[in-house]
């Protein structure tokens, strides 16, 4: 029997493969690859596959150490400083020493026409690139159901929780401010 | 008593994870009395709004034919080295 030959693991899980590692990726070519390394090291190792598990989690499995290569490959955090300071001049401009505001926010209009949440969108994909990877990494994967607190942080390299929450909470004040000039009127 | 700047860190760690209750109470007081910040923490939840939508078009994606012809290229090819 050989139901579950290599040659249908295309056909079979290749899709399951893509979108786990798209949603962690968000980069199509990148999953892409992943899918076709994850399947090649799966054809290397298949000999040696126990069929204690079934092949699909098997493969996640594999392809869970090719993400965590991803992301280790990932350039290493030098523009960290650099992001700091600018969060601290973004802080520094909204709040006082007291941490109160300095500025008022202008409401931002629901987007409820398609071209709108079009253009919010678009604002969007070019705020997030605006972010330091890791930090644009770190958003995405957290507005990903499935993905936990402890995945995010070993993939991403966080030595704690607290870290991550920091860290969020920083570029949350980033990316608002970049929305708020790039799609509204800005604050005043 | 939080600042409006610890406020609004408190606002993005909410949308993280359950936070104490004492301290849910003192934001839901704080957001009722300050404007900034009631609309800080509206624009957040729209911003991952907007990222969760994102994702969850993702998560219906399917690889390429381009991409599925590709893939299997390479793997036969591999498999044929093997042998």
């Amino acid at each position: 029997m050989t139901t579950h030959s290599p040659d249908t693991w295309l056909q079979d899980y290749g899709d399951l493969l893509y979108r786990y590692a798209l949603v962690r990726v968000h980069c199509k070519e990148t999953a892409e690859d992943l899918v076709q390394e994850t399947l090649l090291a799966g054809l290397k190792s298949w000999q040696s596959f126990q069929h204690q598990s079934k092949v699909s989690t098997w493969l996640v499995g594999i392809l869970k150490y090719k993400l965590a290569d991803h992301f280790r490959k990932q350039p290493p955090h030098n523009s960290a400083n650099e992001f700091n300071e600018s969060v601290e001049q973004v802080l520094s401009y909204q709040f006082d020493q007291q941490g109160h505001w300095k500025i008022d926010l202008v409401e931002w209009s629901t987007a409820d026409s398609a071209l709108q949440t079009q253009q919010l969108n678009t604002a969007l994909q070019l705020c997030l690139s605006r972010l330091p990877k890791r930090m644009a990494d770190l958003l995405l994967l957290r507005a990903v159901n499935e993905i936990s607190t402890e995945e995010c942080r070993i993939l991403l390299d966080f030595q704690s929780d607290n870290q991550l929450w920091v860290a969020l909470s920083r570029t949350r004040v980033k990316l608002r401010q970049c929305l708020a000039t790039q799609s509204f009127e800005g604050d005043q | 008593m939080r600042s409006c700047q610890a406020i609004t860190e408190l606002v993005s760690e909410k949308i993280e994870r359950f936070i104490p209750f004492t301290a849910q109470i003192e934001l839901k007081m704080h957001l009722l009395l300050c404007k900034n910040c009631r609309r800080y923490a509206k624009q957040l939840q729209s911003i991952q709004k907007l990222l969760i939508q994102k994702n969850s078009e993702l998560s219906n994606a399917s690889l390429s034919a381009n991409a599925k012809k590709r893939i299997e290229q390479t793997l036969t090819q591999a498999q044929r080295q093997e042998k």
